[in-house]
């Protein structure tokens, strides 16, 4: 079950992704506050952290099965991070408790201005790390050439918007 | 930034993504040495690849906001226990001035 859970991951769908931040999320808060005294906002943060750990992980390749299930997997993740906090909070607890870092980056949306079907080239490629036949596979191309070509001009329409929106920044 | 040249830009997928074999990434590698144009588009490739990874991040934080809106209902006791020291002493400190107020 794992196994077909992190493969739909791995194939660029976040549905499953976000079913599985879900499903443990109000568990992990509940858990992390119980275990580990640290606050609701902190275990809010930490839990996003992991699961970001946990999508760079399957689509870096590092985590293709989870020896145990993935429930396990983010709550071990986790551990050190929360054990981490709650020393922290430990040794200044006069002073307000901080939460962990999690920095949403910049959103520029540059993905979002492509067309469904360039975001969805550059996705496979670059976040999921697909390989080329199943890119072609999973896309629909014929060959390998064409999904080629077509990572080509993907790659040239984001650049494009980088360019403009530099080239706007300037002026 | 300028646009990419696709003589260079499989050769860099090949190379930044460990599609090459040993004998290809030692000449590419020498090529990045002496062509200052393969070297530039391949930083500005992995600039672009750092844009396009942060993006990814910023949209799943956000889908994960948008999720937490409902799932934080479900919290909603523990919020209040965390706060109920506050509400404590905010009740504790009215029931004080009520009572000045009322013996004066």
């Amino acid at each position: 079950m794992e196994k077909i859970l992190i493969s739909a991951i791995k194939s660029g769908n976040n549905d499953v992704l976000l079913k599985i931040y879900k499903q443990y999320r109000n568990d992990f808060i509940r858990w992390a506050i119980s275990n580990y005294k640290v606050s609701i906002e902190q275990a809010k943060l930490v839990y996003k952290e992991v699961m970001i750990v946990f999508y760079e992980n399957i689509n870096s390749g590092e985590l293709t099965a989870c020896n145990r299930d993935i429930r396990t997997y983010l709550f071990q993740k986790a551990r050190v991070k929360l054990i981490r906090i709650s020393k922290k909070e430990k040794s200044k607890a006069s002073q307000q408790p901080t939460a962990p870092e999690c920095s949403t980056p910049h959103l520029n949306l540059y993905l979002n201005q492509l067309t469904a079907t360039s975001k969805m080239v550059i996705q496979l490629f670059y976040i999921n790390g697909l390989p080329m036949k199943e890119v072609a596979e999973n896309m629909g191309y014929k060959d390998v050439v064409a999904v080629k070509k077509k990572r080509f001009e993907c790659f040239q329409q984001l650049m494009e918007l980088i360019n403009m929106k530099q080239q706007h920044e300037e002026f | 930034m300028k646009n990419f040249n696709q003589k260079y830009f499989d050769e860099i997928n090949a190379y930044h993504f460990n599609d090459m074999d040993a004998e290809e990434r030692t000449l590419f590698e020498a090529m990045l040495i002496i062509n200052p144009d393969l070297s530039d588009e391949y930083e500005r490739f992995k600039s672009v690849l750092t844009i396009i990874k942060e993006e990814q991040r910023a949209e799943l934080l956000q889908a994960f906001k948008q999720e937490d809106k409902i799932l934080d209902k479900d919290l909603l006791h523990l919020t209040l226990k965390s706060k109920l020291p506050i509400y404590l002493i905010v009740v504790a400190i009215i029931i004080v001035f009520l009572l000045v107020f009322l013996l004066r």
